[in-house]
C-alpha cells in the first residue's frame, strides 16, 4: 500500500523490478535516471556490483513534486536476479508497493523467466502478500534481438502472464517501452490509494 | 482478455520522455484525486494547523487511521472547543503560577479534565494561601497555619 502523509502531505510509493538475472532490470533503471528531467530524479545508488551485475539492490528515487496537492515519490528498487540471492530479494522487497517483472526474451532464459515468476510468488508470500493482490507489470527485454534468438510476446505472455498484467516488449538498452513500464506501474500502485488496505494470504 | 503487449516504438519515440513525463504527472494528479478521501485531506490539514500551534493531536491522528470516514465536522469542532478551554485555563493557570501554565495537559485535548483539576487545585491553594504548589499538586511551601489554630476551652 502506498504511503500516505496526511499531514505532511506526502506520497511514496516503492517499486521493485524483479526478473531473472541479466534480464536487464538494471537497465531500465539507467535509463529512466538519464532520460527523466533533471530535478526530478535522483541519484542512481547501486549497492556491490561486481561485473555489472547487481549483488544487492539498484535504488533510483524519482520525486514527480507537489501533485494535486501531495509531494509525490516513487522509490524504484531492482533485485539480484541469481538464485542464490533468495534473501536479498526478500529483503528489497519488502513493503513493495508494486513489481515490474522484467523477463529476458532470449529462448533460453524461458526457464529462468518462469523460475523467477514462481520465486517472486513465493518472496511475496513469505511477506503475507498475496501475490495476485501485488499490482504488476511485466516487461518482455531484449525484444531487438533476431527473431531466431527471442521467443515472442506471445510466447512470453502465455508463459508468463497468466494474471492479465499489462505486460510491454521493450528494448532497455535502447529505452524502448521502459518509461511506458514505470508509467503503468505508476499507474496500478496509485489506483491502491483507494483500496482500504492490502490483501493478506488468508491463514490456512 | 489480456490487453495487448505493447509493441516497440520505432526509435525516435523514445525521444519524447519530457511529454510522457508530463503524461504521468497527469495521470498521477488524477489518480491522487480519485483516490485520496477528502475527509482525511481536512483530518492531516487539521493535524498540521495544531501541530504548528503546539497543540497535541494524537486524536485526530487516531481518527486519520479509521477505515471508515469519521464524523469530521463534528470531530473538528469538538477538539477545536477543547482546545479553547484548554487556552483558558492555560491563562487562569499562568495568572496563578506561570510555571503551572506549562504543564503539557494545557496543551492536550484529551487532558481537559486533568488541567481544570491542575487549576482548580492551584486555586484552592491560593485560597488556603499556599505559596507554591508544583506540576503534580505537591506543596512546596505550607503557611503558616499557628494562626489558623483554634484552641478550646479547657
Amino acid at each position: 500500500m502506498p504511503l500516505v502523509n496526511y499531514v505532511t502531505r506526502e506520497i511514496t510509493c516503492k517499486i521493485v523490478y524483479y526478473g531473472p538475472g541479466r534480464s536487464g532490470k538494471t537497465t531500465n533503471l539507467r535509463h529512466l535516471h538519464a532520460r527523466l528531467p533533471a530535478g526530478r530524479v535522483g541519484q542512481m545508488v547501486s549497492l556491490a556490483t561486481e561485473g555489472d551485475r547487481t549483488l544487492f539492490f539498484d535504488f533510483l528515487p524519482v520525486d514527480l513534486g507537489v501533485v494535486a496537492g501531495f509531494g509525490t515519490r516513487f522509490q524504484l528498487y531492482t533485485v539480484p536476479g541469481q538464485s542464490y540471492y533468495a534473501a536479498t530479494r526478500r529483503l528489497v522487497l519488502q513493503g513493495a508497493d508494486g513489481v515490474v517483472f522484467v523477463a529476458d526474451s532470449r529462448r533460453r532464459q524461458l526457464d529462468e523467466n518462469v523460475e523467477s515468476l514462481r520465486d517472486l510468488h513465493e518472496q511475496l508470500a513469505a511477506h503475507d502478500v498475496d501475490p495476485r493482490a501485488m499490482p504488476l507489470v511485466l516487461q518482455y527485454n531484449k525484444q531487438d534481438l533476431p527473431g531466431e534468438l527471442r521467443a515472442g510476446v506471445a510466447e512470453l505472455s502465455d508463459a508468463l502472464n497468466f494474471r492479465g498484467a499489462p505486460e510491454f516488449a521493450a528494448d532497455a538498452l535502447a529505452g524502448v517501452n521502459v518509461f511506458e513500464t514505470m508509467r503503468a506501474a505508476c499507474g496500478l500502485v496509485l489506483k491502491r490509494l483507494a483500496t482500504p488496505a492490502p490483501a493478506a494470504l488468508a491463514a490456512p | 482478455m489480456r490487453p495487448p503487449a505493447a509493441e516497440p516504438p520505432p526509435p525516435a519515440a523514445s525521444a519524447g520522455v519530457d511529454d510522457a513525463f508530463a503524461g504521468l504527472l497527469v495521470e498521477v494528479a488524477l489518480a491522487i484525486e480519485a483516490s485520496v478521501p477528502p475527509w482525511r485531506v481536512r483530518l492531516g490539514e487539521a493535524v498540521a494547523r495544531w501541530q504548528a500551534d503546539g497543540v497535541a493531536t494524537a486524536v485526530l491522528e487516531r481518527a486519520l487511521r479509521l477505515a471508515e470516514p469519521p464524523d469530521v465536522d463534528g470531530l473538528l469542532e469538538a477538539f477545536a472547543s477543547a482546545v479553547a478551554r484548554l487556552r483558558g485555563l492555560a491563562a487562569e493557570a499562568a495568572d496563578l503560577d506561570p510555571a503551572l501554565a506549562a504543564h503539557p495537559a494545557f496543551g492536550d485535548p484529551t487532558r481537559v479534565a486533568e488541567a481544570a483539576a491542575l487549576v482548580a487545585a492551584r486555586r484552592a491553594a491560593r485560597a488556603l494561601g499556599v505559596e507554591r504548589i508544583d506540576r503534580e499538586c505537591w506543596v512546596d511551601t505550607w503557611p503558616d497555619t499557628a494562626s489558623l489554630l483554634v484552641e478550646g476551652d479547657a
